[in-house]
């Protein structure tokens, strides 16, 4: 299966990408699983503590999802953001 | 003119009302019980408003009233706090209309030695008021009149004084066109209800500024020290250093991915090209930083374009709100087009949500046939045509043609006059146009617009809890508890706005009535703003208040919705896919927890108990319920 992953704000600064595609073997992840392959293939670490940035899967917060326990499956969407309000 | 001065802390104890019909103005002692009632900015307003405006006059009649007002916080040390607020009767939605502006005009107004400017009635010829400390005059604006408002701006400070502030009208407001702003000699605007043709209707230019006073501070030293604190917080607060680099638009992307930034009038279709509202790709155009008085954000951008149809452009910029109102919604992912639109709308002096919005109205409308080249005067309105969209800003500020002239009225009445089912594509809520959030998506922050006093506002109703997770995270499609939240953030800002504290900071949760109690006593030395309790009592006080405005407007249950499709038309993209606005529920609940009652009317004993005995009794006449 293989997962978008897009970077927006301070992310996409870290990461130095905008989105990349990361492939598993598998048919199904959790974010934390796709979190750790970020750290391990590009040294980069996200968290859920982190009070400005926000993880999304298909445009919604993993923590109405399970948190890092949420599901993603093939061409699934992940989202990294600076979490800044509008106005 | 002799005026008199009490000894006030904070405030400069004084209120200039100008009579343009007499070419006379006053000024009047600020009132006690005013200030503690109601603490200052927005809260002055509305009770003003309530006092003062009889109800079903027509707004842009000379029966109408503008209260420009400040703060206690004003032109202080204080950051993020020296905003204005314009109040008055709306043209556009003909209910209670707060907008809000920035930039250094407020805090000149204080310096002047105003709390507050009440404007009535109409002049004979165009003028414009020039207030040099206690010296007011009215001046020739003929010469003035017709101009942009950049061209206005440097003739009047050429004519008064160069350092001078002021706030002006375009051709727009002259031309009475409902979506009219109030533009700043920097460009910042009070947009929303159309307080550009309210000042249009008086024959009223410009009001100009410059002032030798400053306000004088209670405690200090303890001012000082919180002030202090408000800088360090600010230092380490996480999102500062996005902010400062790119202000709202740093949310532009994440609003679409959240479900918002409803493409194609809200028809939620996929937006090819989004990628283009990215924070990198936006930062790719600024050049320079502009902010508020006593504000270290300093969110304002200048963006500049420098290749394409455009190129020459710098323009202190599209927010979050405008690349969607002249992007999203109208399928448009130009940027420079964007800027470009920006710039004609402050130049006209138009609110850039509410343009917009009509622009994608009728270019919804051109898509279904339901208007044809007859009624748009040849042109052909297409999704993401930028060329066209420009041409449209022009024609309405200008009332130029059927379509321009038509869509100067706003989207409610210009749907109305159409007819053949109009009214269904038409984004409005009580006449004034949606924001960039779509109800579906966040069911708190959909009921915030539902139920907002001015219409469909962002602005007085920015759920927190749901967009950023502050002071908790909620799930946005959980309709339970919701209203308790809506009521939570609209009371909050309602208070956070009587000083007048910058929204965004309110939103980010760097400033609330805790924070607020705090500098507002060492600014002030009164002791009921001591206690955080009493300012959330204001605010729910100024909110029912404004709705009490409505309510003797002819305001109730069936006005407090949302557009048809948001009801009906289950949402087409993630995350929101399927969902609805679930909008009974959620009023029911709202009216519960505000102490209203089934037509949404504040009840007595709601009203009592806010000490808006006077409010009650009135609205006794329309059949309050005990």
């Amino acid at each position: 299966m293989k997962v978008l992953a897009k970077f927006v704000g301070s992310p996409y600064k870290i990461v130095g990408v905008s989105d990349i595609w990361l492939f598993f073997d598998k048919d199904e992840i959790t974010v934390r699983e796709l979190l750790n392959k970020l750290e391990m293939e590009r040294g980069v670490k996200f968290t859920l503590e982190s009070d400005n940035i926000v993880i999304l899967v298909n445009g919604r917060r993993i923590e109405f999802m399970g948190g890092l326990d949420a599901r993603l499956k093939d061409l699934d969407e992940i989202v990294v953001a600076s979490i800044i309000g509008g106005g | 003119m002799k005026k008199k001065v009490d000894s006030w802390f904070g405030y400069m104890g004084q209120v200039l009302r100008v009579d343009l019909t007499h070419r006379k103005c006053r000024v009047e002692p600020l009132q006690k019980e005013l200030v503690e009632n109601f603490i200052g900015g927005r809260g002055f307003g509305a009770k003003i408003l309530w006092d003062e405006i009889p109800a079903g006059i027509d707004p842009l009649s000379p029966e109408n009233k503008l209260v420009i007002s400040t703060g206690p916080l004003t032109g202080t040390k204080v950051q993020s706090a020296s905003r204005w607020v314009a109040q008055f009767k709306s043209p556009l939605t003909g209910i209670y209309c707060r907008s809000v502006g920035g930039g250094y005009f407020g805090a000149e107004l204080k310096f002047a030695g105003y709390d507050m400017v009440i404007v009535e009635g109409k002049a004979e010829r165009p003028v414009y008021v020039w207030i040099d400390d206690d010296k007011v005059e009215f001046k020739n604006a003929t010469k003035v009149w017709g101009m942009n408002t950049l061209a206005a701006r440097d003739f009047l400070l050429e004519e008064t004084e160069k350092g001078a502030r002021a706030i002006i009208v375009g051709p727009a407001g002259e031309n009475l066109v409902k979506v009219a702003a109030i533009v700043t000699d920097d460009s910042r605007t009070a947009a929303r209800g159309g307080p550009g043709a309210v000042m249009g209707s008086k024959n009223l230019k410009a009001i100009v500024v410059k002032g030798s006073k400053k306000p004088v501070i209670y405690n200090e030293e303890a001012l000082g020290e919180a002030v202090k604190e408000q800088i360090q917080a600010y230092r380490q607060w996480s999102h500062f250093k996005d902010f400062h680099e790119l202000g709202t638009d740093h949310a532009v992307y994440l609003w679409y991915t959240f479900g918002h930034f409803p493409p194609y009038n809200f028809q939620q279709r996929e937006l090819a090209g989004v990628e283009r509202f990215r924070p990198e790709v936006l930062a790719s155009y600024v050049v320079g930083h502009k902010g508020c008085y006593g504000c270290m954000v300093r969110c304002g951008k200048v963006f500049k374009v420098t290749k394409g149809p455009y190129a020459g452009i710098a323009w202190e910029f599209p927010e979050l709100e405008t690349h969607w109102s002249f992007g999203g919604i109208l399928g448009n992912c130009n940027i420079e087009s964007i800027i470009a639109a920006n710039m004609l709308c402050d130049l006209y002096g138009l609110d850039t949500i509410s343009t917009g919005v009509a622009i994608a109205f009728a270019t919804e409308l051109y898509e279904k046939g339901i208007i044809g080249k007859s009624e748009t005067d040849g042109l052909e309105l297409k999704w993401g045509d930028a060329e066209v969209m420009l041409e449209m800003v022009k024609r309405i500020a200008l009332r130029m043609g059927n379509m321009g002239n038509l869509l100067a009225e706003g989207t409610k009445r210009a749907a109305e006059i159409i007819g053949r089912g109009a009214e269904k594509y038409a984004m409005h809520i009580k006449g004034l146009e949606m924001p960039a959030y779509d109800p579906r998506a966040m069911k708190g922050q959909g009921l915030g617009l539902a139920t907002g006093t001015i219409g469909g506002s962002h602005a007085i109703s920015w759920n927190k809890f749901e967009i950023l997770g502050v002071p908790k995270k909620v799930d946005p499609f959980i309709v339970e508890g919701k209203a308790e939240l809506a009521k939570y953030v609209q009371d909050e800002m309602a208070a956070c706005e009587t000083a007048v504290f910058c929204k965004l900071t309110v939103n980010h949760n760097m400033t609330n009535p805790n924070f607020y109690s705090k500098v507002l006593y060492s600014a002030t030395g009164i002791e009921e703003f001591k206690d955080p309790k009493y300012l959330w009592l204001v605010g729910e006080r100024i909110w029912n208040l404004e709705r009490a405005f409505d309510v003797r407007e002819g305001i109730e249950r069936k006005h407090d919705t949302v557009p048809v499709r948001l009801l009906k038309e289950a949402m087409p993209r993630a995350p929101a896919k399927g969902q609805i606005f679930e909008l009974d529920k959620l009023l029911k609940d709202y009216y519960r927890v505000r102490g209203w009652d089934e037509r949404g009317s504040p009840t007595k004993k709601k009203l009592v108990e806010l000490g808006l005995v006077e409010v009650a009794g009135e609205l006794e006449k329309k059949a309050l319920p005990t």
